[in-house]
């Protein structure tokens, strides 16, 4: 039973993470219809500025995790900028954009490469490696981390959209761009500040999973591919539903790993992903799209 | 095919024929002449032929983007290899059995990822492509895992086909494969394909069966790519998973954006570029991300017709440039205008 219990405390810290990078996924794709494929190499970069910042530079957790959060923010306002704009202003079709994010994540990722000379990067647990310990069950801490922040983020992301006057616009802009605009709304600003937002929430999602993740350039695309996976599984443009497709897939993934086969874990997480597409084309919690 | 003719003088018609001729016979004599290094490179761009080709009728006609190329590609190449291997059938029969095999699992598969659309099919299908490189890594006991498997040699009524039978297989299949995707274009599924990626609510109004279509397309994408997958087996003679890696989705997806998206000599001057090109700059292997990252953002932004792209931008170039410098000519002389 306790290991039960803790097979499924990793499960669902793993899948806060999928499900975050699937949310900040959503983000991006309902301001703008754009599938961001650098969206792994977004929370890539998250956990190797961790490393560059606490392991390398020894700065306190706190401050290098704001620094993150402003170089993750920059980066996805450059990357709306000198990307997305210019082939927007050239009313290039959806998919060369979507392709020109492919070839951003092949730059990011191998300049990464390069920088951490295709190493794994080793980044001390931030409350320590000691467990928790309840009754019988043992808790990583970093896990418990994970989990809170993956709690605060999807919370701030609620109201971010829900209670301020940037995240009503940014939604209406998702929901109409034209009557958007009519409305005073600059579409363009909005699309850059979803791009901000969704770089943001999936950097600190690195910060947090850079100890326990094997933090290397490489982690990007299998990342990618599973924040995509939990989004498809919840429902593509229900960004809550995403986190509750993450859970599901760390949880079952996990179990998998502990009770069947650690080697076919991931492939047992595809194939959830084929199977939900089957009973249910439009996912779990999704209407027609 | 008539309203180019018609719009093709006809010198250049010959001139094309001419020197398609001449490439012809250099292809064909390319292992007596020279033999060792080109006939390798000539090998590998006949494989990525076909494998772009296959690509192409998906993405290019149908609008789909698809990233588990190297799924089918492997899968080819794993069936043909080891219904030879393990079970000790004859290359000759292995190969219809290794094409049904990939029909197969390609329609199985298109039942799934054909309820997805654009971006998220891509995505979908990536998961194929990684599930299919895992159970190739993994499993151990069918396929070696990471060591690879070998392929027994060929041999036919006793006689040893090396290296030359596996370069003009190569050169054979990838002419055929190119001939299919010529005729497919501008035929009535060839059509239906693209009135689909034009508009699917519109091509649906007009009575195409989109779902028909689009399976036939898939089926021709993964067929192509487990052809693909045999001539790499019969070209190395071993397999192993690193050549089906994730990265191979990528390339392909480049050479038919590079070559020209949904044209298939533009897809085949894709392929032999992309293959060159690594070849060419093999100092700069650790930034091959990187080199090729930056030609497809280029690509995009500034040449979103690919490389063929160009055969209609530099006469519209020139004759812009030309009319410029008449119109110069003409403001001197006001009245006179429109002189063609």
């Amino acid at each position: 039973m306790a290991d039960f219990v803790q097979i499924l405390v990793v499960g669902i810290s793993s899948g806060f993470i999928f499900g975050i990078i699937g949310l900040s996924f959503t983000a991006i794709f309902n301001a703008s219809g754009i599938v961001n494929f650098a969206q792994g190499e977004f929370t890539m970069l998250g956990a190797v500025l961790a490393f560059a910042f606490i392991t390398t530079m020894q700065l306190p957790l706190f401050v290098a995790l704001l620094v993150v959060i402003a170089i993750m923010v920059l980066v996805g306002l450059s990357f709306y900028f000198f990307l997305a704009q210019p082939l927007i202003k050239r009313k290039a079709p959806l998919f060369s954009i979507v392709i020109g994010t492919l070839a951003l994540s092949l730059i990011i990722g191998n300049i990464a490469e390069v920088a951490t000379s295709h190493n794994v990067l080793r980044i001390d647990h931030f409350l320590g490696f000691e467990p928790w310990v309840l009754g019988e069950i043992r808790f990583t801490p970093q896990n418990i981390i994970i989990i809170g922040t993956g709690i605060v983020l999807v919370l701030a992301f609620w109201l971010l959209l829900n209670k301020t006057i940037y995240g009503i616009a940014l939604r209406a802009t998702g929901f109409n761009k034209e009557a958007a605009s009519l409305m005073g709304i600059r579409s363009s600003t909005m699309i850059a500040l979803s791009f901000a937002v969704s770089a943001g929430i999936s950097g600190i999602a690195g910060f947090v999973v850079s100890p326990v993740a094997g933090t290397s350039a490489a982690m990007g695309l299998p990342l990618v591919i599973k924040g995509f996976v939990a989004a498809v599984i919840g429902g593509l443009g229900n960004p809550y539903a995403a986190v509750v497709g993450g859970i599901g897939l760390g949880v079952v993934s996990s179990l998998f790993a502990a009770y069947v086969s650690s080697e076919y874990a991931d492939v047992a997480a595809y194939m959830i992903l084929v199977l939900v597409l089957l009973v249910r084309p439009h996912g779990l919690f999704g209407g027609k799209p | 095919m008539n309203v180019k003719a018609v719009h093709r003088p006809k010198w250049q018609r010959s001139l094309a024929l001419a020197s398609l001729a001449v490439a012809a016979v250099f292809l064909l004599a390319l292992p007596v002449l020279v033999g060792g290094y080109w006939v390798y490179v000539v090998q590998l761009i006949g494989i990525n032929v076909v494998l772009a080709l296959g690509l192409n009728i998906f993405f290019g006609f149908c609008g789909q983007i698809n990233l588990a190329s190297a799924a089918f590609y492997a899968m080819g190449a794993y069936s043909y290899v080891l219904l030879q291997q393990k079970l000790g059938i004859p290359f000759l029969l292995a190969l219809p059995l290794t094409l049904a095999f990939c029909a197969l699992v390609t329609l199985l598969l298109s039942e799934v990822l054909l309820r997805l659309r654009h971006f998220t099919l891509a995505l979908g299908s990536i998961a194929i492509g990684l599930t299919v490189y895992l159970v190739a890594d993994r499993w151990y006991e069918l396929t070696g895992g990471g060591d690879g498997v070998s392929m027994p040699a060929s041999s036919l009524f006793g006689i040893e086909l090396g290296d030359e039978f596996a370069y003009y297989m190569i050169l054979v299949v990838a002419v055929v494969c190119y001939l299919i995707a010529h005729f497919l274009a501008p035929s009535k599924i060839g059509r239906a394909m693209k009135a689909i990626r034009d508009d699917e609510t519109a091509a649906l109004a007009m009575g195409i069966n989109v779902h028909g279509t689009m399976r036939l397309a898939f089926l021709l994408n993964g067929m192509f790519c487990g052809v693909a997958g045999i001539l790499t087996a019969q070209q190395n003679q071993w397999i192993s998973p690193s050549v089906f890696n994730v990265w191979v989705n990528i390339l392909v997806v480049v050479m038919v954006i590079v070559g020209g998206l949904g044209s298939n000599p533009g897809v085949v001057i894709g392929a032999a570029v992309v293959t060159i090109l690594p070849l060419q700059f093999s100092g700069l292997a650790e930034y091959s991300g990187l080199a090729f990252g930056v030609i497809v953002f280029l690509v995009v932004l500034f040449m979103p017709q690919g490389i063929i792209g160009l055969r209609e931008a530099i006469p519209s170039l020139l004759s812009r440039i030309n009319s410029r410098l008449s119109l110069g000519r003409v403001s001197t002389t006001p009245g006179e205008s429109g002189e063609d």
